[in-house]
């Protein structure tokens, strides 16, 4: 009695995330079966439609770009977030390590809203960065730094920053000191620790942040819309389209549906790279 | 002495009323009836969950308890999407009463088959409508409002408002203009404007399009956000953009320092959309009351107030609307003589291509 009850308990414990889980999942099923809609029918029928009227160059276009805005964002995170996750994981004082995390996590505490302002004033064609331009007579006329496809990539790096800086900085504070004081013992310079030794190390931290940032740029809605000046159609924005105005549920479930399989399979496959190079390199060492 | 003089007001104020009882139509006298006799009654109101949603909250919703003693619950949906999804979704048992919803919104519950039509002998005040705005969407919809759009300008750029949306195409404001985003209603509006500047039409919309490639290395942004263009006229970033509605800025446009003008008198005229109020098949609440309340939205001094608050054009003829909003909301005389309304039935047809259009000729 008290062995099936030693089973039973792990289920219970679990059933309020299953619980949730399930919802999860249901949702994302519904979203599945409204997109084999008949158009007109409801869920009365099944017709593959929306998903062969995406084969045009217009659907390509913007599948393309989120998925190269996605993977450029996601190096630049990546690569603008190691120092910062070094400080973090290597400053002592107690004090410097909460700013460092504040500073970090600022993005996901500010509104959307109020950072694309913040935008704005700095980078729009009548901001602070212009201004000083033209004042200092760099420039003859206002630079476009915003509603091009770099103002989304920097309000995707902005955005998206904390995920890839968060999971490193962990990664990089288990790392034991000895490690380091031992390269250092042997001769080896501050890059050649950080590069043969630091970063092998905290690869795993790594790549889930850059998973993350990618998964979340993917998907990115807010920051095109507000930074691209609706100059820059990401797929979630097409998604937007199909549902208001032109209520299309079909063609939005559709699209959705293309934009996580194809997330999810860019994720698995650079997720497999990386396995195979560490491998590699394992093997070599 | 005062209580015969009221007693004696009363007796002719009730003769006048049988009197203009027994020679004016029996709707309009059922109408005044209803209205005073709907205490203990509750009107089930969905709209918008912007300004627009808040002043009618106010202005229609509130005015009508005061006046009839009817309860109003009032639920609010974010776009008229929102409130589509919500009325399929509760199938055969809607909650609603009253919806307020954009032109496609009703024509998409209309062709669904989720409207009652409404009976348009119990809505007195639409005497004072013109003909073309009392209904839509196949007869399910009443026209409340006209969302008009014009075009922005920049008060500090502009001696005069422009006269022309030719303006658009003006090389000295290249860089300094701003277009409707390709999602909204105002894109494809702007589509059928170029198509008649360059010799097409609605039908033949080629040359629009065309047209509108001509600006695609001059815009500055399509217009998706309204907070963002208010500013970038406040920095003087921006010249001229649209077509585009006041509504969006219903407060950032009466503040000086945002360096923003509307005009409605272009030579060509100006784009204008109907908003309607739909009656659910299977409402809950009275029908009586239901088109008591949609006779009172009506109301010209109502119409007056909603103007005033969204900056739309109202669709009573006898509305009067404040003079501190006037200049931002077209005239009676404007809407009669200037305002045009796309085919809806035929733009149905061909929306997503021509968002799609739009979409690819402004992509940076």
């Amino acid at each position: 009695m008290l062995e099936e009850n030693s089973h039973r308990r792990p289920w219970l414990l679990l059933s309020p995330a299953l619980l949730f889980l399930a919802v999860l999942a249901a949702a994302a099923l519904a979203v599945v079966r409204m997109s084999v809609d008949v158009p007109g029918h409801g869920w009365h029928g099944i017709s593959l439609s929306g998903y062969t009227d995406l084969a045009i160059p217009y659907y390509l276009k913007s599948l393309w770009l989120t998925l190269r805005l996605a993977l450029q964002s996601t190096v630049l995170a990546v690569l603008l977030a190691i120092p910062v996750a070094l400080a973090m994981a290597r400053a002592k004082s107690k004090l410097a390590r909460r700013l460092l995390l504040t500073g970090v996590l600022l993005p996901l505490l500010v509104n959307l809203l109020l950072q694309s302002y913040g935008w704005l004033i700095i980078l729009g064609p009548g901001g602070v960065l212009n201004h000083a331009l033209l004042s200092l007579g760099i420039v003859q006329r206002p630079v476009q730094w915003l509603y091009r496809e770099n103002g989304v990539l920097l309000g995707l790096i902005q955005t998206a920053f904390p995920l890839a800086a968060l999971p490193m900085a962990s990664a990089l504070r288990a790392i034991s000191g000895s490690y380091e004081e031992a390269a250092a013992t042997m001769g080896a310079s501050r890059w050649q620790i950080l590069r043969h030794v630091l970063l092998p190390l905290a690869m795993p931290g790594m790549l889930s942040g850059a998973l993350l940032v990618f998964a979340y740029n993917a998907s990115a809605f807010a920051v095109p819309l507000l930074l691209g000046g609706r100059r820059v159609s990401m797929l979630a924005v097409l998604v937007r389209d199909q549902i208001t105005p032109l209520l299309n549920w079909q063609a939005a479930s559709a699209i959705s549906i293309v934009l996580m399989l194809a997330t999810l399979a860019v994720m698995a496959l650079s997720q497999k790279l990386v396995h195979r190079s560490q491998h590699l390199l394992g093997k070599t060492s | 002495m005062q209580n015969t003089n009221i007693k004696r007001r009363n007796v002719m104020k009730a003769i006048g009323a049988s009197i203009a009882a027994s020679t004016l139509s029996a709707p309009f006298v059922n109408a005044y009836a209803q209205e005073q006799n709907f205490k203990g009654k509750t009107l089930r109101f969905l709209t918008w969950s912007d300004d627009t949603g808040l002043a009618a909250l106010r202005n229609i919703a509130a005015s009508f308890s005061e006046k009839t003693g009817a309860k109003v619950i009032a639920d609010r949906a974010d776009g008229t999407s929102g409130m589509v999804a919500k009325l399929k979704a509760a199938g055969s048992k809607p909650q609603y009463d009253v919806i307020t919803l954009a032109g496609v919104g009703a024509s998409g519950l209309a062709d669904a088959g989720l409207l009652l039509q409404p009976d348009l002998a119990r809505l007195p005040n639409l005497k004072d409508v013109a003909p073309e705005y009392r209904t839509g969407a196949n007869g399910f919809g009443v026209g409340y409002l006209l969302w008009t759009n014009g075009l922005i300008y920049n008060t500090a750029t502009f001696k005069a408002a422009p006269a022309s949306y030719e303006a658009l195409w003006d090389q000295k404001y290249s860089g300094r203009i701003f277009l409707p985003p390709p999602s909204w209603v105002e894109a494809v509006d702007l589509a059928i404007i170029a198509a008649k500047l360059a010799g097409g039409s609605q039908k033949n919309i080629d040359p629009g399009f065309k047209k509108l490639a001509l600006l695609k290395d001059r815009i500055l942004m399509l217009g998706e956000n309204p907070n963002q263009v208010a500013e970038l006229f406040r920095t003087n970033a921006l010249d001229l953009g649209g077509i585009y509605s006041p509504a969006f800025f219903p407060q950032a446009i009466k503040k000086p320092e945002y360096n923003m003008g509307v005009t409605y008198d272009m030579k060509e005229g100006f784009a204008a959309q109907l908003m309607y109020t739909v009656i659910p098949k299977s409402h809950p609440g009275d029908l009586d009351l239901i088109h008591a309340f949609i006779n009172h939205s009506l109301d010209p001094v109502v119409q007056g107030k909603m103007a005033a608050d969204v900056l739309n054009g109202p669709v009573n003829s006898k509305a009067a609307i404040p003079s501190e909003s006037s200049r931002y909301v077209p005239s009676t005389r404007q809407i009669a003589e200037k305002a045009q309304m796309h085919d809806d039935k035929a733009l149905a047809q061909v929306q997503s291509e021509w968002v799609r259009r739009y979409t690819e000729i402004f992509s940076a």
